[in-house]
């Protein structure tokens, strides 16, 4: 079944700087701004470019993320020529299997599926970015520019530079120095961490980089540098608009509390709609005595408490006299009466007891940050979680 | 996978439902913010393993069809049987009105009935009832009893419930009563009948060559003349067969109760309805909102109090909403004022629009109005 563009999602990363949020899942499959999970995000824009045939290669912790993804119907993907399709590492005849090794390793692992499909272009995507992008118009400039490789490009600022991979340009336009997380950046154009390849070219490097033994088999590492080094025709492609990694806690904070912000992304543009699945559950119910302001708040949700300025997934609880500010509350959580909730991410399932206090509001202090409690956590009656604490396993003793 | 196969009818449009049953059926009426009432038969029907369901529909049918499409999210998206759309083939019937009664709408169904269904048993049931029924303990019930026909029927008042049964000595209805107006005597019927296949066959046969038309008058109450043993299966949850418009403005706002509502929205006999792609609903910085349910995808700026809103409305800032249910997609101006006031899909108020109905008689802004 020839193919002219085939997406393939990085969906395997642990995401070991959202520690407790991760650990029993992997980054892609964490709940997004209320309705989402974060692989809504490329999913969706695939769909809405018409991309039709996704590989999601999964490794860490892959168990929710399979199942909330399933066929793909949620997002159209399940069409009768293409597909979403799980692709985890694998074992062939006579091999031990392995792991794999890095972001192109996983490409390389999988060179049998893409060929299943024999693309004339590979879309490379993560699954940490919240953002909405065209990636037919991308592809288009890909083809205009007759390229081996396009990268999409953000403009950051030189603070900010040296966290990601930095691209400098020559007078052509065309990419001539691609750097991973420079000390000192020389340019403000940051990789997004989505590439198109001519597949015919990236299968070629790829074989040649999986026999390299001193390569670690990753894209902004290895693959990019040694097909600039060989000259190889590489563009970038210019994005504008929101465009968030989530990748770390504070980030991941940030970007949900964007979802409050009229300012940051447009979800509810008709023509470019972000799918999830949804959980099948009852609207919302706001009690008599809830107080509910500036916040997003999702079906199966019950509010009998105060919320402020805090984003809540499906079926979250806030009981009677419980207060929840500035704070990101996921699937299932409960806040039980009096307790308080301020500046935290909860994870799903967890119970925060009566009278429990969870994180604080900035004091100003260097220690001060954003609380967090892993999933199917249990705060206990009357315990007090101070800021920028990390709770992993349900605390035994007052603290 | 059981030998059960079900019918929903889902034909009705009760001249007292008016405008909110201008457009569609009983059956595809919006309700609880996120649902039509359909959903609850055929959500039923799923958890109770029945793979097989015909809807029989005659007219008025087009949100019915958008909303059920293949069946896929009740489970009933199958290579093998699933949903069955039942609607009139247009030959020799095309002239005639509405379906007079059951009966008229089984007999459209009749090379249905009489040739395509496989199973032993067939599930009969009314997709204007909104209740969550057990039906796999209906089912067993059946299974189990002995009786000819099972029916489901409740304790207490059941609003839109036109006939009851009077249970016997041995727990099988001794009587059948219909009543126009109101309550009467006996235990209300859900109008969920389970019987065998060929008995009710028998029981269209016998219709046709009397040329009668109606389910209850008609053919139940001749077969019961006939000795047929009808056994009652109580069902003690909310219930409701929507027929009027202030009998759905009622069920909509019964479910701010929190009892009522859980006794809809089971755990274990999750109700499922057609997805929808919204975003989470936003409470502005001024919004206050008490004792509601809200569905996703809306903006709420305003003041809302007992209400029901469904996905993807709009509530400007400034304006007071008491005791409404707003359906989808619309957009109510800043300051407005709204008291007892359904609004139906898609439409636009204007700022500073004062409306107001009352508790027994709702005020129905059609679907689509710009006022």
């Amino acid at each position: 079944m020839k193919k002219e563009c085939v997406a393939m999602l990085l969906a395997g990363g642990q995401g070991s700087r959202l520690y407790a949020l991760t650990r029993d899942m992997a980054k892609p499959g964490m709940p997004f701004g209320g309705k989402y999970r974060i692989v809504d995000f490329p999913l969706s824009n695939c769909a809405n470019s018409g991309i039709d045939t996704v590989g999601v290669l999964t490794q860490y912790k892959p168990l929710q993320l399979n199942s909330y993804i399933g066929s793909g119907a949620a997002w159209d993907l399940d069409s009768i020529d293409g597909g979403t399709f799980i692709l985890p590492p694998y074992q062939s005849a006579g091999e031990s299997g392995q792991w794999f090794k890095g972001t192109a390793d996983a490409i390389y692992q999988n060179i049998g599926f893409l060929d299943l499909y024999d693309p004339e272009y590979v879309l490379i995507l993560s699954g940490d970015h919240i953002y909405k992008m065209d990636y037919s118009d991308m592809l288009a400039v890909h083809q205009r520019n007759e390229a081996d490789c396009t990268i999409a490009v953000i403009q950051v600022s030189m603070e900010e530079a040296s966290r990601f991979g930095i691209m400098t340009l020559d007078e052509t336009g065309r990419i001539c120095r691609f750097t991973e997380k420079p000390k000192k950046p020389d340019s403000d154009l940051a990789s997004m961490g989505i590439y198109i390849f001519s597949w015919k070219k990236l299968r070629a490097y790829l074989v040649a980089d999986a026999a390299d033994p001193e390569s670690d088999n990753d894209f902004g590492k290895n693959i990019i540098p040694k097909m600039l080094g060989a000259g190889e025709r590489m563009f970038p492609y210019f994005f504008q608009g929101y465009w968030r990694d989530v990748g770390t806690i504070d980030s991941f904070w940030d970007a949900n509390m964007d979802m409050l912000a009229s300012d940051s992304i447009d979800l509810y543009d008709p023509s470019w709609p972000i799918r999830s699945s949804s959980p099948k559950t009852v609207p919302q119910f706001i009690g008599s005595d809830a107080a509910v302001s500036h916040s997003v708040i999702t079906e199966g949700c019950e509010i009998y408490g105060k919320v402020e300025s805090s984003v809540l997934s499906s079926s979250v609880i806030v009981e009677p006299g419980a207060e929840v500010e500035y704070s990101i509350l996921m699937p299932g959580a409960r806040v039980c009466s009096g307790a308080k909730v301020s500046y935290a991410i909860i994870g799903e399932n967890t119970v925060i007891g009566r009278g429990a206090t969870v994180g604080g509001a900035p004091d100003g202090s260097e220690s001060w940050g954003v609380t967090t409690c892993g999933p199917d956590i249990r705060v206990g009656e009357g315990m007090s979680i101070p800021a920028h604490a990390m709770v992993y396993d349900s605390p035994e003793v007052e603290m | 996978m059981n030998n059960v196969h079900g019918i929903v009818y889902a034909y009705h449009s009760f001249p007292e439902l008016k405008t909110v049953g201008a457009h569609r059926t009983g059956a595809a009426l919006p309700f609880c913010g996120r649902y039509r009432l359909i959903d609850f038969a055929l959500s039923g029907m799923m958890h109770a393993g029945v793979r097989n369901v015909g809807v029989i529909m005659q007219r008025g049918y087009l949100s019915l069809i958008e909303h059920l499409a293949g069946g896929r999210c009740w489970n009933l998206e199958r290579h093998t049987g699933g949903l069955h759309l039942l609607a009139p083939f247009g030959l020799s019937d095309a002239s005639k009105g509405v379906y007079e009664g059951g009966i008229e709408a089984l007999g459209a169904a009749w090379s249905y009935l009489n040739d395509d269904i496989r199973e032993e048993y067939v599930l009969l049931m009314r997709g204007d009832l909104c209740a969550n029924i057990d039906m796999r303990a209906l089912i067993d019930a059946h299974l189990q009893n002995g009786a000819d026909i099972t029916a489901v029927c409740a304790r207490t008042d059941v609003p839109g419930s036109r006939h009851s049964f009077v249970p016997g000595p041995d727990g099988t209805a001794s009587e059948m009563l219909s009543w126009q107006n109101g309550s009467g005597a006996g235990h209300p019927s859900l109008e969920i009948y389970v019987l065998r296949r060929a008995l009710l066959m028998d029981m269209l046969q016998w219709s046709r060559e009397h040329n009668r038309l109606h389910f209850h008058q008609d053919a139940l109450n001749h077969a019961m003349e006939q000795g047929c043993r009808v056994a009652l299966f109580e069902h003690s949850g909310y219930a409701m067969l929507v027929t009027s418009e202030t009998d759905y403005f009622h069920a909509n706002l019964d479910m701010l109760d929190s009892a009522k509502r859980r006794s809809l929205f089971v755990p274990e006999r999750r109700v499922l309805t057609r997805a929808r792609s919204d975003v989470a609903t936003y409470y502005g910085d001024h919004s206050c909102v008490k004792n509601s349910l809200v569905a996703d995808g809306c903006r709420i700026e305003g003041k809302v109090e007992n209400c029901v809103i469904f996905r993807g409305v709009t509530i400007g800032a400034g304006a007071e909403l008491r005791n409404c249910v707003i359906l989808n997609d619309s957009v109510i101006g800043a300051n407005a004022r709204l008291r007892c006031v359904i609004s139906d899909k898609n439409v636009m108020m204007s700022p500073y629009m004062e409306l107001s109905g009352s508790e027994r008689l709702p005020l129905v802004i059609p679907k689509g109005s710009r006022i």
